[in-house]
């Protein structure tokens, strides 16, 4: 019985970890120091830490025992077996695609790449800077330019999502909300203006008391907005 | 497989090859209404020409077959968003997208079209939609005039192409691949052959075909490389009487000149699954399965336009 070859990796957080050389390999990274003969210590990896590492040392495992050729675990167990792995909170997930990136783990970084693809699909540009903790940095120029040509695009995807609740309102009475108001000058909209961070009660009450203020007499040719309402934000909204 | 909670990494610090990578599995309206407008890097990642080779409109139809969200739905141009649309993907693109590919059942005009190509100078294949016949002749020259490097143009529907193939011989010198849906007679064959002489590739299946267009093309194109015949239906119109014949065995002339081509592509109908259900002399497909059937697939590579391939 042959010894199984095995290298000694080392974490940014000085912990080791013994693993078989054919498993080690799944990293084109360590690959290559194996095969330019630079593997006999332990291979430092100061990107890494101790916890990612053993994440990555196990994705490494099951891919590698699968394309053994006694093995006999299927295309199907696989991806479930992927599935529950890549389950796991996004600041691993972050984690794991930079380690993947520097090891040269191709299975992982498609695997973790695909996943945050997954995870940005149909969300509204808040709601992904809200999960990914990314701060809205456009310049004055580049928001110009997004408010130009990409406002009309947001609101698709409000139509087609779920259901809105739509308030029929006098142009006059929507323009007692400054906000609104500033929408309709600036062509904004074609008829549907979305609200940000309001509910369908609070603006049914918001509505009532904009009425109060309204004068009674109004002019019958007078546009009619609609109001949707839906907890979604402003696109440009930092 | 949900993620809990929000993050505290830098996502937006992150590499942008590693960025370019997750977007490339998103469809265009994805990030054209949603990631791009997130920061500055994620919308500069948007911009990278991999995620532009291909701008796959159909992706937008309901009756889509692809694999890909049906979120969007776009069966006619409901107030000017096509347009909108194609600016907005068009202008991330920086000018890098080489295919083009209009949703089926859409119908376009010169506004469509005029926009698509001042914003796609490389575009390289063009697949337009069922109903392209609200183009003018001037929007026909304006749009192909600015897609001086196209090679490869698909045109649904029964209508014969007339005013497009003259504009594509004029500003199109590099034009190649040529597939069509109309019924295909010398009418048509006569003046294709002196607008893009320089023909390599003609898909015709599915089509009906007047067997002495067919003659006439294999004289005519010297540079014809691959011809595909599958499927097609010919018919032949007697000279002085009123009158023709379907049939579907190509004739032996036609057999005969196409040996010197590089590829002749023909089914036998017994066999064929597409053919060998229709009854002898009814056109091989009708008009709703052009969609499935003829539009996306093609026994030509180069000219199936399928999500995977381009």
């Amino acid at each position: 019985m042959s010894s199984v070859k095995k290298v000694t990796l080392k974490s940014s957080d000085g912990e080791i970890f013994e693993v078989e050389e054919t498993v080690a390999m799944e990293s084109q990274t360590i690959k290559g120091l194996i095969e330019d003969d630079c593997a006999d210590n332990a291979i430092p990896l100061p990107n890494v830490t101790g916890h990612i590492l053993s994440l990555v040392i196990q994705y490494c495992k099951e891919h590698t025992s699968s394309s053994d050729s006694n093995s006999s675990k299927s295309n199907e167990k696989l991806k479930a077996w992927d599935t529950q792995f890549i389950n796991v909170d996004l600041n691993v997930l972050f984690d794991l695609i930079m380690a993947a990136n520097y090891l040269n783990v191709k299975g992982l970084l498609d695997l973790t790449c695909q996943t945050v693809a997954d995870m940005i699909k149909e969300k509204t540009p808040e709601q992904i800077r809200a999960m990914f903790n990314i701060v809205n940095d456009f310049t004055p120029e580049e928001e110009e330019e997004v408010r130009r040509e990409n406002a009309w695009a947001f609101e698709i995807s409000l139509k087609n999502n779920n259901v809105v609740d739509t308030f029929e309102v006098e142009e006059s009475m929507a323009k007692e909300l400054q906000t609104i108001k500033n929408m309709i000058e600036d062509n904004y909209t074609d008829s549907v203006i979305p609200l940000h961070n309001v509910t369908s009660d609070i603006l049914e009450l918001v509505i009532e008391d904009c009425k109060k203020h309204v004068e009674a007499a109004e002019s019958e040719s007078e546009p009619s907005y609609s109001l949707a309402s839906k907890l979604i934000d402003d696109p440009l909204k930092a | 497989m949900r993620n809990q909670g929000s993050s505290d990494r830098s996502w937006n610090n992150m590499d942008y090859n590693i960025l370019v990578k997750i977007f490339m599995t998103l469809n265009f309206m994805d990030i054209i209404s949603s990631v791009s407008l997130v920061c500055s890097s994620w919308r500069s990642a948007c911009c990278d020409p991999a995620l532009w080779t291909k701008l796959d409109l159909s992706t937008l139809s309901p009756d889509s077959n692809d694999v890909l969200s049906k979120k969007y739905t776009l069966s006619n141009d409901e107030s000017g968003i096509l347009t909108k649309i194609l600016k907005s993907a068009l202008n991330l693109s920086r000018g890098n997208v080489t295919c083009l590919v209009f949703n089926y059942f859409i119908s376009i005009n010169d506004e469509h079209l005029v926009c698509a190509s001042e914003r796609s100078p490389n575009l390289k294949r063009l697949i337009l939609p069922l109903n392209w016949h609200q183009l003018t002749e001037s929007g026909i020259q304006q749009s192909f005039k600015m897609w001086e490097a196209l090679e490869s143009l698909t045109v649904p529907s029964v209508i014969a192409p007339f005013k497009i193939m003259e504009a594509i011989g004029s500003y199109c010198k590099s034009f190649s691949e040529l597939k069509l849906q109309c019924f295909f007679n010398l009418n048509f064959a006569v003046p294709l052959t002196k607008n893009v002489p320089k023909l390599k590739v003609l898909s015709l299946r599915g089509t009906m075909v007047h067997n002495q267009a067919m003659i006439f093309i294999l004289d005519n194109f010297k540079h014809l490389e691959v011809l595909n015949m599958c499927h097609c239906q010919m018919k032949e119109v007697y000279q002085y009487e009123v009158g023709f014949t379907l049939y579907r065995e190509i004739d032996p002339p036609i057999i005969e000149k196409s040996s010197r081509l590089k590829k002749f592509l023909t089914c036998q109908r017994d066999t064929c699954n597409m053919c060998k259900w229709r009854p002898y002399n009814e056109r091989v497909l009708d008009w709703a399965e052009f969609e499935l059937k003829c539009w996306r697939e093609d026994e030509v590579s180069s000219l199936a336009h399928g999500p995977e391939n381009c």
